[in-house]
């Protein structure tokens, strides 16, 4: 009884919204990551510019890198009354969370966005694609992931090779402290890098070893490895934070960062940044956080109606990644930590820019 | 119970005491053996067992120490030392890191060396990237040898133990209840009751035992004696026939005179006064004669001894002859005198007893050597008065005597 005065209720309330001034489109994300976590901070900092460009609705709760947390905030959503209920969901894979997410919102009327990281493997065949078990799962918006690794170890050998960071067996030594055995963008990560040292002949990978994305991990194992692999002068990190562990390693067996030992990582983080400036980190690889402010773009388009699912496909890898040279650092912290001008996102929607046929996700076109 | 004799022990109680004796010595021997067999064998055991874990921890040490898992490494060394074998356990990384766990418990603090090193290489091969060392624990081998010999040693004293209680009991129910029993009744046995049968308390069996041949030739042992017993007194019986025969004869013998077959005159003096007690006591008369041969010196001089014994003699069996039978008794009183003790008869009677006796002597001459020798006898009767003692009945039949011969002889002279 209640249920149909309800539908009433909604299908008065959409031939008012046709007739009366269009209501902001509203969107939520589930943040993975910790409220005071560095890359995600960035992320949800990013997708707020882009709402503010869009003029979409923007709600971001963090799940403090808990899964229960996140599988949390996906029922409490779902359990909101219809009208509080956000139009769209963006969230993630990490921590492999992305089944049960899908499962929570499944039948609520909240369209979903799966952002940052996909979903991969064995839990494919519980969940299917993107519009196949689950309607509202509209697409997967992911980085590609390789670039990051790639990136960064193309940098990082021909910085070697200039510093003449030779062993005694005339070879370029190579260290890799990786995030984990498991999560996609991981294993992306070292696929990257392992294209790249395959491309050079004249580079040896001693060791490659997991520091579970810790940077504390990062420093004890380093500790060891210093020792360990005494003609190794290029480390190459899958993050930022791995990248400062190693360095301080390296530096407490009385070794210049960026002179005796180079070091890369990925991850637009502040210190990261500013030691790309300084020249301790010789490469940097970052614009992934960009993935939730892309998935805006295209929910503000697929809101007016615009779907994504026919020009791109909806499962797409984007390649977001660019090195970061210390003036591109310089101008994207000015950009996204200090006051500057707001960014526009306007221009990257099919939408707004009828003569556009594809999106062209760039952050180094959006920081020049 | 003298002190000299020794206690007493039942049979049973030695057999146990000596296979406790013998069990107890089999024990410490196999104990011993078995000790010292433990010891190498668990020696060599332990060391099988510590390469074996050695060799499969070395793996997973390589791929912990190569990949730097502090945790994992620090992880495997607790798990290692935790192992019943092993006291402790380190390993030295190539790049300096130390994990070690466990501690020996004999160590006082000096760091003994480890029992067994291995060197730890990479993964892929290649160079160490450390070093394991272990360190056996000694007490280890001493619980296994204890625990080992402590199964053997229980087992052995259960066996024993059992074995005591079956031997304890077979003896106590085959070998000593019917001993006792045996004992028992020999003990209570009487000469009276010597056929009594022994029967034993104990179950029935299929087979006979030492204790059923004993039983056996107890009841043999008995009738044998039964018999012998019955033998012996047939034997007195016989004996004491003889004897009393013997006894009789020497008594008539003791009674008798040897001459004339009359009584004595010992026989007087203890059969008259019983003789007048009894004719007091019924109120019945007795009286007595004394007879005397006349003339005797004159026929003993005159025809010698051996005719004078042959005159006594005659006189003596004519006397008895005449005299009525068992009551009537005659004894000779001295030389040629006899005396006749004539109870139931007052003195008319005797009077005519002694003229009866008279007549037929003078009547009849004795005969010796085909010659006659003429012979008379006087008599003296008298009878026993109211209070009157053996000394005077006789003294007055004595006294008539007297008369009769001072009257002329062959005569009867009564008194009274």
């Amino acid at each position: 009884m209640s249920a149909a005065l309800y539908r009433l209720f909604l299908l008065l309330m959409m031939t008012l919204g046709l007739l009366g001034p269009a209501q902001a489109v509203s969107v939520t994300f589930i943040n993975p990551g910790r409220s005071n976590e560095a890359y995600w901070v960035a992320a949800a900092s990013a997708m707020a510019q882009a709402a503010r460009s869009l003029d979409l609705q923007l709600e971001v709760k963090f799940a403090e890198r808990d899964h229960l947390k996140a599988l949390e905030i996906a029922a409490s959503l779902a359990a909101r009354p219809p009208a509080q209920r956000p139009d769209y969901v963006v969230f993630s894979n990490d921590y492999a969370t992305g089944p049960e997410i899908l499962r929570l919102l499944n039948g609520s009327g909240i369209k979903g966005m799966m952002a940052f990281s996909g979903i991969h493997g064995a839990d494919r065949r519980l969940t299917g694609g993107p519009r196949e078990k689950y309607d509202f799962w509209l697409g997967t918006l992911e980085p590609r992931a390789e670039d990051a690794g790639y990136l960064t170890a193309k940098m990082l050998i021909e910085k070697g090779r200039r510093a003449q960071l030779r062993g005694s067996d005339g070879l370029l030594h190579v260290i890799a402290i990786a995030g984990d055995r498991s999560t996609p963008s991981s294993a992306a990560r070292n696929a990257g890098l392992q294209r790249a040292l395959a491309e050079a002949s004249d580079v040896v990978l001693d060791q490659i070893v997991y520091a579970n994305w810790s940077r504390e991990t990062a420093l004890t194992k380093s500790r060891w490895l210093v020792r360990r692999h005494p003609d190794a002068r290029l480390i190459w990190a899958g993050s930022d934070q791995m990248a400062f562990g190693a360095m301080q390693a390296w530096r407490e067996h009385a070794d210049v960062p960026g002179k005796d030992v180079l070091f890369s990582g990925v991850n637009t983080s502040t210190e990261a940044l500013k030691a790309v400036r300084s020249g301790e980190l010789s490469a940097l690889a970052g614009g992934h956080f960009m993935a939730g402010a892309w998935a805006l773009v295209m929910i503000h388009d697929h809101a007016k109606g615009r779907d994504f699912a026919s020009s791109e496909g909806v499962e797409l890898a984007v390649p977001m990644f660019i090195l970061f040279t210390p003036p591109l650092a310089e101008r994207f912290m000015q950009r996204f930590e200090g006051d500057g001008k707001a960014l526009d996102f306007r221009r990257y929607s099919l939408v707004l820019n009828p003569r556009l046929s594809h999106y062209d996700f760039d952050v180094g076109d959006l920081l020049r | 119970m003298s002190l000299n004799q020794p206690h007493y022990r039942s049979i049973a109680a030695t057999l146990i005491r000596r296979i406790v004796l013998l069990a107890g010595l089999c024990l410490l021997a196999m104990t011993l053996l078995q000790a010292g067999l433990a010891y190498r064998s668990s020696q060599a055991q332990v060391e099988h067992a510590v390469t074996e874990i050695a060799d499969n921890s070395l793996p997973m040490l390589s791929l912990s120490l190569w990949d730097i898992e502090p945790e994992v490494i620090q992880r495997q060394m607790n798990w290692l030392a935790g192992l019943p074998e092993i006291g402790r356990a380190r390993v030295l990384a190539s790049t300096g890191q130390v994990f070690e766990a466990g501690a020996l418990s004999s160590e006082v603090g000096g760091d003994t060396p480890p029992t067994h090193t291995l060197e730890i290489v990479a993964p892929q091969g290649g160079k160490a990237v450390g070093q394991l060392q272990l360190w056996v624990d000694p007490s280890y081998l001493y619980h296994q040898i204890l625990a080992n010999t402590l199964t053997i040693a229980a087992g052995y004293g259960v066996f024993t133990a059992l074995l005591c209680l079956v031997v304890a009991w077979m003896l106590r129910r085959d070998l000593q209840q019917p001993l006792q029993q045996i004992a028992r009744f020999a003990a209570e046995l009487k000469p009276q009751e010597i056929s009594r049968p022994l029967v034993l308390d104990r179950p029935r069996s299929d087979h006979l035992d030492e204790i059923d041949l004993v039983t056996q030739g107890f009841r043999q042992l008995q009738g044998e004696l039964q018999s012998h017993i019955a033998n012996l007194d047939g034997l007195v019986a016989e004996r004491t026939q003889q004897l009393e025969k013997l006894i009789g004869e020497v008594h008539r013998l003791s009674i008798t005179d040897a001459l004339t077959g009359c009584f004595n005159r010992r026989v007087i003096e203890e059969r008259l006064p019983s003789e007048i007690e009894r004719a007091r006591r019924y109120g019945r008369p007795l009286s007595v004669i004394f007879a005397d041969i006349d003339h005797f010196k004159t026929i003993n001089d005159t025809h010698g001894h051996a005719a004078g014994d042959a005159v006594l003699r005659d006189f003596g069996t004519l006397l008895l002859s005449q005299l009525r039978n068992q009551v009537d008794w005659v004894a000779r009183y001295g030389g040629e005198e006899f005396l006749i003790v004539l109870p139931e008869s007052d003195l008319v009677h005797a009077r005519q007893a002694a003229e009866r006796l008279r007549e037929f002597v003078g009547a009849q001459p004795a005969v010796w050597e085909g010659m006659f020798i003429p012979r008379t006898a006087s008599f003296g009767v008298a009878q026993c008065g109211p209070d009157e003692g053996v000394a005077d009945l006789l003294s007055r039949a004595d006294a008539m005597l007297y008369h009769a011969k001072n009257e002329g002889r062959d005569r009867v002279e009564v008194s009274g």
